[in-house]
Order: structure tokens, then sequence, then C-alpha cells
């Protein structure tokens, strides 16, 4: 009987020193750097005017908006990522946006979206930073003919929902962090339907954001003493050399467009582009090139002067193109400046812009959406394609 | 009719209400995550959260989610093996962040904010342990054969 209730205190004890072994274990590590996860939420409340593109809806372009953002953000540590630590630590999230506009022609627009938000400059307490932030916007209300003929500026009631924005930032305290930025906004359609002059917004936004780590949820009932910080540590590393190299970028697409003489229900034609770029890849974010653009355009055969007995080189032109592609993990965003070659689209203008997203299926394969402009930066369609690189001439 | 719309109503509103504060993961993860340990080899091997012995595998369980704390080990054991450890990490589960997004962001203000959009590692263990001498294994397993003949 002794020699029992010896064994089951031995038991007893060697438990009990496991239990410390193991609850020390996590107390080292909540005690490392980045223990938890690095959020932010933050509001902001913007103030601006319209730029206005057009004679249409005075009432309302002459007037100021106001619209507010509401957003969660996942901050970056650079644990796992060298592109986090390539772009300064960056915060990305999704956010909701509203704007009242005053006059209801064109409605009041929301939108859900992605953002992202990196600093030029990152001092102790403040901070420049740049934002990007792309989405879907809907609640415009849109031409009619008949229920809202005033309003000519957006022929769909779903627009794509584009924000960019520069600004700083200044930590108030251990959590909190006020911003002031100066923002541009941008809703349109890619011309999927017409009108679609589109609706450009500039302004000041003036907002708080809030940082905290939720890990306690999880830790106070094991140790209701800790307190996990609410800022990140950023994680440098060193980068592997980047080997400077040429690519070749094949790609292809298709799409849809309307014309602007045939608004409201007018017919979607078809349009296809190919084109072939050389780019030189300077650096693991970006690469710089030129390239061809061929395009096919159905709407041709209608707009600008219906043609009778269409051929194929009515349909088709030429360009040639400057490309910047900037890249973030399998994400790149392409801005392509386009000079037209074929005399037979002069109503296009001399150039066009087309500004994408393409996402990295494998290495070398990929996926693209884009939207064309005419006459500078008028939207022409929206192409969705999928294309391929073939790197080259490695430096060593 | 006018009382039944008025409940129908209220009660549309009290459901929204608690689905769009009360958020995806929060409703649907409840209050425990789940380890789930594959069979693996050796069969039978001994399974431990943080020390304390929990099940033996293949098994699958719901553990209260303040157990799984980041940075817990789970140890897989058995005799004449070599033991494997994997480190508790949460990450954001991308199923509830985009739920949460389409039910208008402040569900995942909420999710974020309790901490149960980040789920645990622990739904797949896999494990293959390697035993601690190979030729004692070797040379005991034949001895085995030997002891039947």
């Amino acid at each position: 009987m002794r020699k029992y209730k010896l064994l089951l205190g031995l038991l007893l004890v060697v438990n009990t020193l496991m239990a410390q072994d193991y609850s020390q274990l996590l107390k080292e590590n909540r005690e490392q750097k980045n223990y938890g996860f690095f959020n932010v939420v933050d509001v902001k409340y913007h103030q601006g005017r319209f730029m206005k593109n057009s004679g249409s809806l005075n009432n309302i372009m002459d007037n100021p908006y106001t619209a507010y953002n509401f957003r969660v953000g996942f901050q970056s540590d650079g644990s796992k990522q060298k592109w986090d630590q390539l772009y300064g630590f960056p915060v990305y999230g999704v956010g909701f946006y509203s704007a009242y506009f005053d006059g209801g022609e064109l409605g009041s627009p929301q939108a859900l979206y992605m953002f992202m938000r990196a600093p030029v400059f990152r001092g102790r307490k403040m901070s420049w930073n740049w934002e990007l932030s792309a989405g879907v916007s809907y609640g415009f209300e849109q031409y009619n003919p008949n229920t809202n003929p005033d309003q000519q500026i957006i022929g769909s009631s779903v627009n794509v929902y584009f924000n960019a924005g520069t600004g700083i930032s200044y930590q108030f305290g251990k959590r909190w962090d006020l911003t002031l930025d100066l923002d541009m906004t941008h809703f349109s359609n890619g011309s999927t339907r017409t009108p679609n002059i589109g609706v450009n917004l500039a302004g000041l936004a003036f907002g708080g954001r809030y940082n905290f780590n939720p890990v306690r949820n999880y830790t106070k009932k094991k140790d209701d003493g800790y307190r996990p910080q609410t800022r990140a540590a950023f994680i440098r590393k060193d980068m592997p050399k980047y080997l400077r190299h040429l690519e070749l970028i094949l790609f292809g697409s298709i799409g849809g467009k309307t014309t602007t003489t045939q608004i409201y229900d007018g017919p979607t034609y078809f349009i296809s582009t190919a084109s072939i770029d050389l780019a030189w890849c300077y650096h693991h974010v970006g690469k710089v090139g030129i390239g061809f653009d061929g395009f096919y355009e159905s709407a041709l055969r209608d707009y600008p002067v219906k043609i009778e007995n269409v051929e194929f080189g009515d349909l088709s032109y030429a360009g040639i193109h400057i490309a910047h592609y900037l890249r973030m993990y399998r994400l790149t965003l392409v801005t392509q400046l386009g000079f037209n070659l074929s005399p037979h689209v002069n109503h296009k203008g001399n150039n066009y812009i087309q500004v994408g997203g393409s996402y990295n299926i494998t290495d070398n394969f990929f996926a693209r959406a884009a939207l064309k402009t005419r006459n500078g930066a008028v939207a022409d369609f929206i192409e969705w394609g999928l294309g391929y690189r073939i790197p080259f001439a490695y430096s060593h | 009719m006018y009382k039944i719309n008025n409940v129908l109503i209220g009660f549309i509103f009290l459901s929204s209400s608690v689905l769009m504060f009360s958020s995806c993961a929060t409703i649907f993860s409840g209050k425990k995550n789940t380890i789930n340990v594959m069979a693996g080899s050796p069969k039978n091997a001994q399974v431990f959260l943080d020390g304390k012995l929990i099940g033996e595998a293949p098994f699958k369980m719901r553990v209260v989610k303040t157990d799984l704390q980041e940075g817990s080990l789970i140890e897989v054991r058995k005799d004449n093996y070599k033991t494997m450890v994997f480190k508790v990490k949460r990450s954001p589960h991308v199923a509830y962040v985009v739920a949460d997004i389409f039910s208008g962001v402040i569900p995942l203000v909420v999710d974020v904010a309790t901490g149960n959009i980040y789920r645990p590692n622990t739904r797949k263990i896999e494990y293959v342990l390697e035993p601690v001498n190979e030729k004692k294994v070797v040379k005991a397993i034949n001895r085995n054969k030997e002891d039947i003949k």
C-alpha cells in the first residue's frame, strides 16, 4: 500500500513538473517579439469636390461630396514574405465605402474593396504613406432615357471602385493613429454599359486608426497578467540577390464593349487583343518594357460610321506601347501608355492607356484583367486574358 | 395578420442583427477548435497537447479554443520512435474572411476582434515517426519472426 502511495506521489510530481515545463515554454513564446496577430481598424471621413468631365448634372457636380470609409487591415511584419519587406511592411485589408452626393439623379454609391497601404517614409511616430484600393461599387442611379434622362454620366448601377491616395499618419499613444490623406476616387464600368463618362472625386480624408492584437482572447485564461504588444516589430532579412534579365511577354484577351452613340440599350460588341512585350526585369518588384498591340473590335462596323461589306482590316488596328509592371506576391499592377498606329481609328485619339492587374497562376503563366482607354483617359473597354512569360538573358 | 407580420419582421430583424454582429467565424466555429490526427506510421501513437495525453492516433476531437495557444505543442509519441512535434499556429481562415466581407465588413471586425478569424493548423495532422535505432528495431522484428517459426 505504501509503495503504491509513493508511486502515485511520484507520478503527480512528474506531471506537475512537465506541466510547468510546458507553461514555461508557452510563457517564453508569449515573450517573443510579434506574438499574436497585428490588426488595425480605421475609419475615415472624406470631403472633396467632383472632378467635372461633362456638362451634365451641374446641380450635383458643383457641390462638395462627403464619404466615409470603414476598414479592417492586417499589418504585415515580414515573417512570412519577402514582399512585405520590399514594400516597407504594408497593411492589407478590406473596407466599406459610402458616399453621399447632394442630389438624387446620381444616387449615393457604396463600395466593398481591398486595399493596401505602404510607407514612402516611416519615422518613429510619423509616416508618409501611399494607398491603393480597388473593388466593386453599387448604389448608383443609372441612366435611363425614361426615368433618369439627365444623368448622362454612368449607365450601370454596379461599377468598378478605384481609389489612390497619399498622406501622413501620426502614432498617438500605444494603440491609436491619426491620419490625413489626399485621395482620388474613380467609378466607371469600362464601357460595358454606356454612358460611361465615369465619376471622379478628389478630396481630403481625415481618420483614426486603432491597432490591436486579439491574441489575449486566447491567453487571458492561462495568464491574465500578460499584455500583448499592439504594434508589430518588423523583421528584416537579407534579400536574395536579384538576377536582372529580359522577358518576352505574350498576351491575348477578349472582352465586350458598347459604343457612345448607342447608349442605354445598344448592342455589346466583341473585342480581342493580342500583344507582345519585351521587358527588362530590373528588380524583385518591377520591370519596364515596350510592346506591340493588335486589336480586333467589331464595334468599328457601326461606329463612328456604318461600314457595308466589312473586312477584317476595317475592324482591326495596331498600336505600340511602353509599359511598367509592379509586382507583389503573385499580383502585378500593369500600366501601359500606347500610341495608335492605324489612321482609320483616328476617332480614338493618338494615345491610349491600359491599366490592369495580373495574377501569376504559375511562374510563367498568368491571367490579366485590364481597362483600355481611348483619347487619353476615356474608358474604351475591359479585357480579360491569359498570357505567358519567357525569361532569358540573365545577368550574373 | 398585422400582428403576424410584425412578429415576422421582428424575427428577421433580430436574426439578421445577431448574424451581422456575431459574425461568421464567431457563430460557426463556436468555442472549440478541431484537432484531427490522421492515421500514420506507426499505428496507435499517443498524442499529447502541451504535455497532456489527449488520445491515440487516428482521432478527431474538439478542444476548447483557449487550450490551443499560439505556439502550443502537439507531440506524437511512441516507444522506440522519435517524437514528432507540431507547433500550433493560427492564420486567417479565407472562407470566413470572404463570407464576412460579403456580410458587410462589420462581421469581419467582430471576428478579428475576437480572434476567431484565426484558425489553428490542427485540422489535418499527419505523422510518420522515425525509429530511434533502426538496426535494433529490425533485429527485434527478425527475432520475433524466428520465434513465430
